[in-house]
């Protein structure tokens, strides 16, 4: 099918193109040049008046695995409050707000106009059931990043600095268990959690059983990370995370890897700073750490950042940082799950409810948007609400508006508690993102930070993924008109996915399945042949399933797209 | 004041669920009987409408209150009657199924055969009567809620016996059981009372916070979390208060959920001689 954009005002900042008037054409899913359509057969969408960007990316966004099943299981009043009734031939019905059901996770992202979504935390021994569950996650295109911080195997490698052999182990475990890139969650924490102890494990501590502190794992898994040349950098959950006055150990996570940056990119992401940018030694105390993360982000290249934004309501954490969710049990009694996974990692969850009389909560809602403001750089800073430990990715919408207008901030400032909006340094932030700034940050940031080349901008070659959305940027201000900008983003005019229009108006009108991205780094022969046959027999004695079954084929994933990579291993 | 009476009749034996909750005096109350019988209804997951399935005869009054609705026939089929209840009467001349007086705020409903699960769940005022046996979850909370989200308020009546887990998470209200209940009365509950004739099958109050829970009948244990508080002489049941006279061992609890134990429960010395070791802590 070939679609014609007319007439749309064009946000695509990776082709530096600025709400300029630009003809996008669509032909077998790929953006072509105009003149390649045949314009009496082609589909002529008048986007006159409106917006057009690129599909949207989620870099950070809980949606599949094994966790998010369970927080179903535990919440069930999480879903019959909503639902979305089937209709017959265009959507499939679902259930859930802050864990939603397959379907409609897939059906509210394409909603807003998100095409593109990373579930960032995986155990790789349960990472066929992500797969699973990605597969039945209609219309947007996956990846999953698995666990490698607490992994048996690869910890023995780092402890022997044998970077070269963990590299090919970590490059053979990827492409076993289809992931896409490193995760590390609190690195240590839930390998000292097995014998009772890591909570508020910091990153110079050492972690029973080894000889290794989480600052070495951060190192370790970074230079193998640059030595595999992998898209995106390691992606890291700090340790202390959820512990007030950790701001200090994200500034030393940071500055841990400073050394292995050799080139103009990022060799760190942070995720979820806001859980990680607090001063104060209680919750009483709860300050502010953003000037300083600020300060660090806008004088050094190597680090990006996603956001973790609070957003008031109902939320469900759930997180491989299982000593943390067992804090946060004792601080919201109620439900509660830990689990452990074998040799790997292990996990928690824990309903919450984030308050705005709440003096933590309102200070937390105000760390992200701060962090947001003072990074100069939004090529570097994504907004995210780390779904669903923060809030709920369908408060998108809001983020973006509280991003774009000072008023809408002030708004929830009046409402929140008072001796937090007086400590906060928000109220004096007067920075406001342009539609431009928004592009990058939901769009062409993510895209690119993912080393995603044909996501997230609208130059020829690119995945047709394009949204709509009704604003006319001539005569809405989002500086005084948030709530349009708001209903603008709840509800895309269009969202095209793969050169199909899957939303129109707002509502599904196809259901379409993405694609699994995930990576094959090359290995020389010989080293990968000495590595596997030196984990065989760990393998046999430390995992329940034979390493023969914990290997995912590609004939088990819906729609894999494999993506080659060249390493520097010889 | 005279109730005006609205009759619905069963056309045929329902096989599948049916969404009733547009039965209810609130929603009757001033409607033509061509109006209520366009009423739309789900039978399992097709649309229907009210006079598909019933035969619709007599009159309603001009406000809720003095509107009374009498189902001929009953059906184990029919869910939600009575959701929201504001006023008015409810009788069921038969059995109803599951939900009924769902979040009822005030009225009367009586249903002489049995009733489903979560009979007058979340409910916050009014009256239910059921003459037969009730299901599981009578005047408790929906699935996964938090302690103190059930039973509200009003009093639930029930002749027969009654499932397990009744009264979870009540916070006020009344439910009196003249027969056997099944395990865990009143998990979660942190205020309201739950009066039990007959027996109970085990862990009756646990997690319980606030609120009473009497017993009558037989508990085979009770649980470890509870500590022996009394005896008492004599103690009082049901809506209406009366007097039974005992003695009765008074526990209080549940230590898990609260460190204060803010939760009591009584349970008839004579129905549980195998209680008689705790008597020893007393003195
Ligand atoms: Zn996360």
């Amino acid at each position: 099918m070939e679609i014609l954009i007319k007439n749309g005002y064009v946000y695509d900042p990776i082709n530096r193109i600025n709400g300029e008037r630009v003809d996008i054409a669509i032909k077998d899913g790929k953006i072509v040049s105009t003149d390649l359509i045949d314009t009496r057969r082609a589909k002529v969408i008048d986007a006159k008046n409106k917006t057009v960007m690129p599909g949207g990316v989620d870099i950070h966004s809980h949606i599949a695995g094994p966790k998010v099943t369970a927080g179903r299981l535990m919440r069930p009043e999480d879903h019959y409050k909503v639902f979305m009734r089937a209709i017959p031939g265009v959507r499939r019905s679902g259930t859930g707000r802050t864990t939603p059901s397959t379907n409609l996770i897939g059906y509210k992202y394409a909603r807003m106009g998100w095409t593109t979504v990373v579930e960032p935390a995986t155990p790789p021994l349960e990472t066929r059931h992500t797969h699973e569950e990605l597969d039945d996650i209609p219309i947007i295109d996956k990846l999953c990043f698995p666990l490698f911080d607490s992994n048996w195997l690869l910890l023995d490698y780092i402890q022997d600095k044998e970077y070269e052999k963990g590299a090919a182990l970590l490059a053979y475990l990827l492409y076993a268990v289809k992931g896409y890139a490193i995760k590390l969650v609190a690195p240590g924490a839930a390998e000292a959690w097995g014998y009772g102890k890591g909570v508020g494990l910091d990153i110079d501590d050492a972690i029973p059983g080894y000889d290794l502190t989480p600052r070495e794992i951060i190192r370790g898994l970074c230079r193998i990370n640059e030595m595999l040349k992998l898209p995106h950098t390691i992606h890291v959950h700090c340790n202390r995370l959820g512990f007030p006055g950790n701001y200090e150990t994200t500034l030393k996570t940071m500055d841990a890897v400073s050394d292995l940056a050799s080139e103009d990119r990022p060799v760190i992401h942070i995720t979820h700073v806001q859980f990680t940018g607090y001063t104060g030694w209680s919750w009483d105390t709860l300050g502010t750490g953003a000037e300083e993360i600020a300060r660090y982000m806008n004088t050094h290249r190597h680090v990006s950042l996603d956001l973790g934004q609070i957003v008031f309501g109902d939320a469900t954490t759930m997180t491989a940082d299982a000593p943390l969710e067992f804090v946060l049990h004792h601080l919201a009694p109620g439900k509660w799950s830990g689990s452990d996974v074998e040799a790997e990692t292990a996990a928690g969850i824990v309903p919450l409810r984030y308050r705005k009389r709440s003096y933590a909560n309102a200070m937390q809602w105000c760390i992200g948007l701060e962090v947001a403001l003072l990074v100069q750089d939004a090529w570097r800073v994504i907004p995210t609400t780390d779904h669903p430990n923060a809030g709920r990715f369908t408060r998108y919408p809001w983020l973006i508006a509280w991003l774009m207008s000072r008023r809408a901030r002030e708004k929830v400032l009046k409402r929140v508690n008072r001796r937090a909006a007086s400590r906060a340094i928000l109220p004096t932030l007067d920075r406001e993102y342009s539609l431009y700034e928004v592009a990058i940050a939901t769009r062409a940031a993510p895209a690119k930070l993912l080393g995603l080349k044909h996501k997230g901008h609208l130059g020829i070659g690119a995945d047709a993924d394009v949204v709509i959305y009704d604003i006319d940027p001539k005569s809405i201000d989002p500086s005084k008109d948030h709530a349009e900008v708001t209903n603008a983003f709840r509800r895309a005019a269009y969202t095209i996915k793969g050169g199909k229009i899957v939303v129109k108006n707002g509502e599904i009108v196809k259901h379409v399945y993405g694609k699994t991205y995930c990576l094959k780094p090359c290995v020389p022969h010989d080293l990968l042949e000495s590595v596997v046959e030196e984990i065989k027999p760990k393998f046999r004695e430390w995992y329940s399933v034979s390493l023969e079954n914990y290997i995912i084929g590609e004939h088990e994933i819906r729609k894999p797209e494999v993506i080659p990579v060249e390493t520097l291993l010889k | 004041m005279k109730l005006k009476e609205i009759r619905l009749r069963l056309k045929y034996d329902f096989k599948v669920p049916i969404d009733v909750r547009c039965v209810s005096p609130d929603v009757f109350a001033g409607k033509g009987i061509d109006d209520i019988g366009n009423l739309q209804v789900y039978e399992g997951n097709r649309a229907r409408i009210l006079k598909d399935l019933f035969i619709i005869e007599g009159e309603v009054g001009k406000t809720p209150s003095e509107t009374q609705i009498t189902i001929e026939g009953g059906s184990p089929k029919l869910r939600w009657i009575g959701y929201r209840m504001n006023g008015g009467k409810i009788s069921v001349e038969g059995d109803v199924g599951h939900y009924a007086a769902a979040r009822m705020h005030s009225g009367i409903i009586e249903v002489q055969g049995n009733a489903g699960s979560r009979l007058g769940a979340k409910m916050e005022g009014g009256n239910v009567e059921v003459f037969g046996n009730a299901g599981d979850h009578a005047g408790a909370y929906y699935w996964g809620e938090k302690p103190g989200m059930g039973m509200k308020g009003g009093t639930i009546v029930i002749h027969g016996n009654a499932g397990s887990e009744i009264g979870g998470g009540m916070s006020k209200g009344t439910i009196l059981v003249e027969g056997n209940v099944g395990q865990l009365p009143g998990i979660d509950m942190t205020g309201g009372r739950i009066d039990i004739e007959g027996d109970c099958e085990g862990k009756p109050g646990a997690r319980m916070k606030g609120g009473r829970i009497t017993i009558l009948g037989r508990v085979p244990m009770i649980l470890l979390s509870f500590y022996i508080n009394n005896i008492v002489e004599s103690t009082t049941i049901g809506p209406k208060k009366v007097r039974v006279e005992g003695p009765f061992y008074l526990f209080q609890g549940d230590v898990m959920a609260n460190i204060r134990c803010g939760g009591r429960f009584y349970v008839s010395a004579r129905s549980n001689p195998h209680l008689k070791p705790y008597e020893k802590f007393l003195s």
